[in-house]
């Protein structure tokens, strides 16, 4: 069994995320969760064009794979595979997929979910939303500035 | 006199981006501050509004630390990724 993380340009084929996942676990897992973040259309009814992310390498996988080891001994939990993608990407385009294989679906659910948090508050990975008012940095969960106003 | 490598990512790379800055042996991050904030007095304003994240390779330091040549520093906001 062994977890790990990545972060690519691509996006993943989810079949081949789910099998790998399934046979890392040694066919022990009777659960899968995959989460897969997805970039939204509208941001309070104003349209958005695409998302840049920006990552902090080398720090950025670095940490990304200090989160998937540590979830990964949760008791319970057979594999953990958490992958971020860079670059610009378009509504509709997923931006993370994170997939849990467990005994049971209670620790799979759960670790996918804290995974997700960790990743958004602990990965240096940053946002630019493209929208057709202007661009705006997206600091934290939901703060915007406006690259206008700097 | 000590180099180091500085870059600003997200919201503070609209004032400046990656730089080289000379130090006075024995510099803090805080001494650093003062340096760039008279090069880039733009960054005050942003500074104040997003407090920046300060990472000397890589990783945080609570307590002050003498800054090293080759050391490379990074201004980061809270992330958002996901």
């Amino acid at each position: 069994m062994s977890s790990s993380s990545r972060i690519i340009r691509d996006k993943v084929d989810l079949n081949k995320l789910v099998e790998e996942v399934v046979a890392k676990s040694g066919f022990k897992a009777g659960a899968v969760v995959l989460f897969i973040g997805f970039v939204k259309k509208e941001i309070n009814g104003v349209e958005v064009k695409e998302l840049e992310y920006t990552v902090y390498e080398p720090y950025a996988t670095r940490k990304l794979g200090e989160i998937i080891e540590e979830e990964s001994k949760y008791p319970g939990v057979s594999v953990v595979e958490a992958i971020h993608r860079f670059g610009n990407l378009k509504p509709g385009e997923p931006t993370v997929y994170i997939a849990v294989a467990s005994i049971s679906r209670k620790e799979a659910f759960e670790t996918a979910s804290r995974v997700l948090e960790r990743i958004k508050k602990e990965v240096p990975i940053f946002k630019l939303e493209k929208r057709v008012d202007g661009e705006y940095w997206v600091i934290g969960d939901g703060i915007r500035v406006s690259r206008r106003n700097v | 006199m000590p180099r180091v490598v500085v870059k600003f990512f997200s919201v503070y790379s609209d004032v400046v981006n990656n730089v080289y800055i000379d130090v006075d042996e024995g510099s803090t991050i805080e001494d650093l501050i003062s340096k760039l904030l008279t090069k880039y007095p733009d960054l005050k304003e942003i500074f104040e509004k997003i407090k920046p994240i300060i990472l000397i390779n890589g990783s945080v330091h609570d307590s002050p630390v003498a800054l090293k040549d080759g050391d490379e520093v990074a201004f980061i906001p809270p992330a958002s990724g996901g």
